[in-house]
Formats: structure tokens, C-alpha cells, sequence
């Protein structure tokens, strides 16, 4: 008896256009920390780098039928660098991927205070530690007694979660890699459970075998299957006080099931691991896509300095040896004995971020 | 081909506008398909030798070009759905026409290519530009006659094989019975009668139930040449399962399974990554497979499942950059090998446009590069070679100078003589061995 396959009437897919409209600084000012991220992490394949100046494109499934060439060039434009990163793609030597020195940013942490999340991502420690200093000493305690392997594993981990992320805005991200890049998480996860440098959660959970708290392949490729949820939550109106590291932080949430406890997720409890992951994801992508359409064109519009130095800043963490991103980047990081002038504006610069997307 | 003696030249070279994706002789090899991201299918033909120009012997020209897929959009998910041709296969030839199968992300289409060389002349109710006459005017009657015309090639869809497939078609492979074919996407493998396009059957399915739990997905899959109830399937954990469509309708318990034990002393992070097999194609003779993963070729005798019987190195010296690989996704870059006429050659390809051949008598290789720099007409292609470390001599290339933008991951081999296509990017290279 044949089984044809037609459409499987899986959850409906979330929207993920953002059309085009309107012109706000602001908004300009929220996207491109996120899409710096990525930037640094993930340049595009076999495309030339084109302008940010592209034109409006036409409201949702229109625009992605008629300008498809063209949607594919902006979302390469997403990650396509502003400063002269390592160009693989020209011919240049592969980027040397420093595991120390970036990732030793995200290593530090006091082992016992410091929870796992706060330090899985630069940008979120860093939020974390403005306006916190007597952290910063302890942190810097702890970079010592990491070792290059974890730093490493970590570094690896970072990066991983951020690709799955990424897939998350692709339109079709490839499944294939998906599973992959989700496997390696759980095996970095998995190792690090059983080195017990995954930080403990709470006791009623410790019962549970290891495997359990492992995020799962769905909840790390939530695109990638294409139909499942990540309908973005009606609102973030959950107050917990961790808002903004997480809003900024998408790939934070990851650490969520490892910390039930944690306030952010403590409606869920830890038994919801998995629930309260998809919970944040669906907050994380509320924050992200803009409730205002003008948002999209923003990233295309010229954008002025401060969102340069930015990007430039951010893109130094996992770029080459250029100095002056990397200078930058190190006076982000709040166990910097002595910052830059120029990563105090950074700072500020990133605080104005925060400020945004609080705001909204 | 002797790959020792190293005598390759260069054939003919085209340009393309866009990335090609697909490159598959037919079954006699007088025709060479390419398929490319726009949608578009380019089919070369070789020339007839001629007596006057023996020089010109065996060059391939452009024979149709036709508009295989076009984009589409998926309403119900919001999605695109891009027009790149993942694959070509083309069926034996049967008559005057030539069929092939090309495939998209979620449709296959059978086409029909055919030539047209004489035209009807002659109507009584039409004249000559088509148009019709006045029944008053007709005096006479006449029979339509056939009159050569210049040559017309024209691709007409035959079958559309469309929505069956939820994910990413990856693989089509025609069955040696001629009357049927699968497709293989991500999490299932459907087998279709070309007559038939509203149903099809699936043979496997690795879905599991909760989705949270896939770890693994379908990357390739192929019939065997010669038994047409056999196939193979490879997988993103570096595992082939052959399977007997005889033994039950759904092939989900495999009759073979091939896997290699795991080099403990290598294993990493990216182990699994690099273990992932982008290609798996059966010899000829169908005695054996072959696979590709990231760094490495392997053969394996259908007979022996516990590893491989042979297995060849394309670029080791990537081992160390596995990383930096990692971050830029080179490492998920999928690379085809394909066997030569008899079996004793494998070839894949591999980046800064080279590819490597393999001699399996004689366990030589070689690389080449395929660029338009060392080109020209004619010219013997010279032996390349990546410097690992130390001093580097003059010609070889450093791994840190390698171009990880141009990849060869599409190449082609002739079935019965030494002629060679590798698709660079958008360029289309055709190489050929020394004659005399």
C-alpha cells in the first residue's frame, strides 16, 4: 500500500520575515549587536561581500518570492563584516582561530559564585558585570585556575550554540548540519557534566540521569525542523531581573535548563528543563524580531560610527590578530586592569544597546 | 588512466553565471549534465571525431540549456524553496530521445531532450508562416512533406514527481530495472515508477516519534547497479546500511551495516562531523562502495562490514584545522568521489580547486588543479602539492595559503574513457588523458 508524503501538519512555522518600512535609529542600533555576533562567527560562503546600502524589500512572501537572490545577499549581509575580518573567502590564510586568548574572557569565573551562564558569552558577562566590580576581582581569581582545555571546550561550546542560533533566522537552515552542530553540543555537554564543571543544579534534579539535562536536538535546532514552535511568547512580562542579559544573549538560554534555580526560570522548575528552554528561546526570538517593520531595513541602511565601533568590536572576538578590535575587546572584558578610552565608549555604547531592547 | 605517468590535459573549459551543483555523464558519455544554483541544466556533447580534424577529437560543446526548477515559496511553512539542482541522473538511452531526472530540494522532474531536425512543409489548411487559409483558396490538395531544418534541441518535463518530500532531497538514483527510482532527503528515502507521479512508496524512514531524539540523518543513497532490490544508504554518524527491498516494504532494518571502529588516539570534538559521509557510490562492477567523508575516501567490500578495505587520505593535512574549519563551516562542505570506467581509479575533489585521483592497483595519487591559469589547450596539467610544515619548496603550496572559497565538490568521469569533468564554482572544467 503506497504511502504518498504529502505536507506533515506539524506546528505551524514561526514567521520570520521582517519586512521592510519605516527608518529608526534606534532600531538599527538593537539589531546589529546580535548580527555582529554572527558576523564574527560565521562569514559567508563563496559570496562576495556586498554593501549594506541594499534597497527596501517588498512586504513578507512577496519579497521573499521576487527578491530571493537578493534576500539571500542581504541575509549573507547580516554577517557580513564591516571591519576586514580574516577573509577566507578572498584567498586569505584561514583565520587562526585563537582558543586562549578570546575565550579566556568567557572562561573567567570565580568557581563558586559565578553561575555557568553568566560566563558562557562575553557579552553576557559583560552586562553582568557593569555595575558589579566586586565580581570582577573574583573573576579574575578564577581566570587563573582554568585550564586551556576548558577553555578550549568552552570556546567550542560558545560557538556552536551560536550557529545553531544562527539557523534559527535562516530560512532554511540544512538539517544536516543542524544535528551535527547539536551533537557536538551534547557531547561537549556531556563531558563537561562528568568533569563536573557543569555547574550543579538543584538537588531534586541531580537524581535524574545527566542525559536528561542534555538540551535536546530540538530545542538546539528549533528552525531546523522547520515546523516547531518558537512562536515568540506575547512578552517578556515574566519580570525576571535577568532581562537584559538574556534578551542580548540568545544563546544564553542554553544554560537555562542547567539552572532551574536560576530567577529567570524559576516558574518552571527544574523539572521543566526542557519547557522552560523553549520558554526563553520564544522570549529570546520576541526580543529579537522587531515588532516594528522598519526594522530590517535598517540593517541595510548606511549606519553611523557607533554602530561601527561596535561591530568592530565585537567582530575582534573571534577574528585574526588585528589589534585595535582586539584592544577593544579587551577592555570589554571587566577583568581588564586597564581599559582602553576607547572600550569605555564601547561600554557605553553597549549599555545604549541594553537600554534598548529593555525599553522594548 | 595511468595516474602515475601524470598525463592529463586539458579538454575545454566553460563558464558559467552561476554555481554549478551537479555534474553526470550519461551512460554512453556523449553527453555530460550540469545543473547549477539558478535552476538551470546545461547539457554538453561531445563532438564526432572527424577525419579532417583529428586534433579537435572528443570536445564537448553545449548541446540545450533548459529551465529545470524555478524557486518557489511554501506558503504553509514560509519558506523558500530554492530552484539549486542537487542532482542529475540520467536513464539509458531507449530511443531517439535522451531522459534525465533532476532534482531540486523537494521536486524531481523527468525530462525529455530530443532533437528536431526536419519540419513538416506542405500544409493544405495552414501556409508556410502557420496561419490559416482561406478553405476558398485551396484548390489543391498536396501531402505534407518532411524537410530538413537546422537542428532544434528541445527539453520538454515529462513527470513532475513533486510533495513527497518534508526535507531536503539530497539524493536521486535511477534502479537498474529502469522503471523505478528514489529519492532521498534528509529523514526518508521514497521510491517512485516513473509512470506514477501521485504516489510513491517510502522504504525508509529514520524520523523517530519525537524529534528531540534525532541525532542522526540520511546523507546519500544509491541503488545497486545491478540488482535492483538492493541499495545503499549512508548516514551523518559515518554508517552505510545496505538494504533488500524483498526482505520487507519498509527498509528500516537494514541487512548490512557498515561501520568502521572509531581511531581512539583521534578522536575530538569534530569527530563525528568529519566521520559524516557526504557521498556514497558503488563500483561499477557493484562489488564495492565507496564513501566520502571530510578527510579521508574509503572502499569497502560489500562482503566485509566491520571496515573498509581501503582507505586514502585526500587532505590530512586539514586534520590540525578542524577548529578554524569548524568556524567558517567548511567542515560541513559535502564533497562527491566518483569511480572511473573500471574501477581502478577514484576521484574526489578537495579546496583551492584541487582534486586528487587514487590509483587503486598501484596506490599512487596525484593532484591536480583545476584553475584557468594552467589551462591552456592542451597543456599537461603538472602535479600539485600542499606543503604540511617545514620548508616549502618551490611549486608547493602551504596549507595556510589554500583557498578555502574554491572547492571542488562536484566531479564527473567519463564511463569507459579517461575524460574527466570538475566543477569549479562556475566554471566547468573537462579533462582528458594523453592520447598516444
Amino acid at each position: 500500500m503506497p504511502r504518498p508524503r504529502g505536507f506533515e501538519q506539524e506546528a505551524p512555522p514561526p514567521a520570520r520575515e521582517w519586512p521592510i518600512s519605516g527608518r529608526s535609529a534606534r532600531r538599527a542600533q538593537r539589531r546589529p549587536f546580535v548580527d555582529a555576533e554572527w558576523r564574527s562567527l560565521a562569514p559567508p560562503r563563496a559570496v562576495g561581500r556586498s554593501s549594506l546600502s541594499g534597497g527596501k524589500l517588498a512586504a513578507a512572501a512577496v519579497a521573499v518570492a521576487e527578491q530571493r537572490t537578493r534576500r539571500a545577499a542581504s541575509r549573507v549581509r547580516i554577517v557580513v563584516t564591516k571591519a576586514p575580518t580574516a577573509c577566507w573567502n578572498r584567498g586569505s590564510p584561514l583565520p587562526r582561530f585563537s582558543c586562549g586568548l578570546r575565550v579566556g574572557r568567557t572562561g573567567r569565573r570565580d568557581p563558586d559564585n559565578r553561575s555557568l551562564k553568566d560566563t558562557m558569552f562575553a557579552r553576557g558577562l559583560k552586562r553582568k558585570c557593569v555595575g558589579h566590580e566586586e565580581d570582577v576581582e573574583g573573576a579574575l581569581a578564577g581566570l587563573k585556575t582554568v585550564s586551556s582545555y576548558s577553555l578550549q571546550r568552552q570556546s567550542l561550546l560558545d560557538m556552536s550554540l551560536v550557529k545553531l542560533q544562527l539557523c534559527h533566522m535562516l530560512v532554511e537552515p540544512n538539517l544536516c548540519r543542524s544535528v551535527l552542530i547539536a551533537n557536538t553540543v551534547r557531547q561537549i555537554q556531556e563531558e563537561m557534566t562528568q568533569d563536573g564543571t557543569w555547574r550543579a543544579v538543584a538537588p531534586q534534579a541531580a537524581e535524574r540521569a545527566p542525559l536528561d539535562r542534555l538540551v535536546s536536538t530540538e530545542i538546539l535546532c528549533r528552525a531546523a525542523w522547520g515546523q516547531e514552535g518558537a512562536h515568540p511568547a506575547p512578552g517578556l512580562g515574566d519580570g525576571h531581573t535577568q532581562g537584559p542579559v538574556s534578551d542580548l544573549c540568545p544563546v544564553t538560554s542554553a544554560q537555562a535548563p542547567r539552572h532551574p534555580q536560576s530567577s529567570a526560570w524559576e516558574m518552571d522548575g527544574p523539572r521543566e528543563n526542557r519547557g522552560s528552554f523553549h520558554k526563553s528561546l520564544d522570549q529570546i526570538f520576541e526580543t529579537l524580531e522587531t515588532k516594528n517593520p522598519s526594522c530590517m531595513e535598517e540593517l541595510f541602511s548606511d549606519v553611523d560610527s557607533p554602530y561601527y565601533d561596535l561591530d568592530t568590536v565585537l567582530t575582534g572576538m573571534m577574528g585574526g590578530a588585528r589589534s585595535g578590535p582586539c584592544e577593544g575587546l579587551e577592555g570589554l572584558a571587566p577583568a581588564t586592569p586597564a581599559p582602553s578610552s576607547s572600550c569605555k565608549s564601547d561600554l557605553g555604547e553597549l549599555d545604549h544597546v541594553v537600554e534598548i531592547l529593555v525599553e522594548t | 588512466l595511468k595516474c602515475t605517468e601524470k598525463y592529463i590535459y586539458y579538454l575545454s573549459f566553460q563558464s558559467k553565471s552561476d554555481i554549478i551543483s551537479t555534474v553526470e555523464f550519461n551512460h554512453t558519455g556523449e553527453l555530460l549534465a550540469t545543473g547549477d544554483k539558478g535552476g538551470r541544466v546545461v547539457i554538453f556533447q561531445r563532438e564526432q571525431e572527424s577525419k579532417n580534424q583529428v586534433h579537435r577529437r572528443g570536445e564537448y560543446n553545449v548541446y540545450s540549456t533548459f529551465q529545470s526548477h524555478e524557486p518557489e515559496f511554501d506558503y504553509l511553512k514560509s519558506l523558500e524553496i530554492e530552484e539549486k539542482i542537487n542532482k542529475i541522473r540520467w536513464l539509458p538511452q531507449q530511443n531517439a530521445a535522451y531522459f534525465l531526472l533532476s532534482t531540486n530540494d523537494k521536486t524531481v522532474k523527468l525530462w525529455k531532450v530530443s532533437e528536431r531536425d526536419k519540419r513538416p512543409e506542405g500544409y493544405n489548411l495552414k501556409d508556410e508562416e502557420g496561419r490559416l487559409r482561406d478553405p476558398a483558396t485551396i484548390t489543391t490538395l498536396r501531402v505534407p512533406v518532411l524537410r530538413p531544418m537546422d537542428l532544434m534541441v528541445e527539453a520538454t518535463p515529462r513527470r513532475v514527481f513533486a510533495n513527497a518530500h518534508t526535507y531536503h532531497i539530497n539524493s536521486i538514483s535511477v534502479n537498474s530495472d529502469y522503471e523505478t527510482y528514489m529519492s532521498a532527503d534528509d529523514l526518508r528515502i521514497n521510491l517512485w515508477n516513473f509512470e506514477i507521479t501521485n504516489q510513491s512508496f517510502n522504504i525508509v524512514d529514520i524520523k523517530p516519534t519525537n524529534m528531540e531524539e534525532l541525532t542522526e540523518v540520511i546523507t546519500a543513497a544509491e541503488f545497486h547497479p545491478h540488482h535492483c532490490n538492493t541499495f545503499v544508504y549512508s548516514s551523518s554518524k559515518g554508517t552505510i546500511r545496505l538494504c533488500d527491498m524483498r526482505a520487507s516494504a519498509l527498509c528500516d532494518r537494514h541487512t548490512k551495516f557498515f561501520e568502521e571502529p572509531e581511531d581512539p588516539s583521534n578522536r575530538s570534538f569534530f569527530s563525528e562531523i568529519i566521520s559524516s559521509i557526504s557521498d556514497v557510490k558503488f563500483s561499477h562492477s557493484g562489488r564495492y562502495i565507496m564513501t566520502r567523508d571530510y578527510l579521508t575516501v574509503k572502499v569497502w567490500d560489500l562482503n566485509m562490514e566491520n571496515r573498509p578495505i581501503e582507505t586514502y587520505q585526500v587532505h590530512d593535512y586539514l586534520r590540525s584545522k578542524l577548529c578554524s574549519l569548524y568556524e567558517n563551516d567548511c567542515i560541513f562542505d559535502k564533497f562527491e568521489c566518483v569511480w572511473n570506467g573500471s574501477d581502478s581509479v577514484i576521484m574526489t575533489g578537495s579546496y583551492n580547486n584541487f582534486f586528487r585521483m587514487f590509483d587503486r592497483n598501484t596506490k599512487r595519487d596525484v593532484t591536480l588543479e583545476a584553475s584557468r591559469e594552467n589551462s591552456k589547450p592542451r597543456a599537461i596539467l603538472k602535479p600539485r602539492k600542499v606543503c604540511v610544515g617545514g620548508k616549502r619548496r618551490k611549486d608547493e603550496i602551504s596549507v595556510d595559503s589554500l583557498d578555502f572559497s574554491k572547492k571542488i565538490l562536484h566531479t564527473a568521469w567519463h564511463p569507459s574513457e579517461n575524460i574527466i569533468a570538475v566543477a569549479a564554482t562556475n566554471n566547468l572544467y573537462i579533462f582528458q588523458d594523453k592520447v598516444n
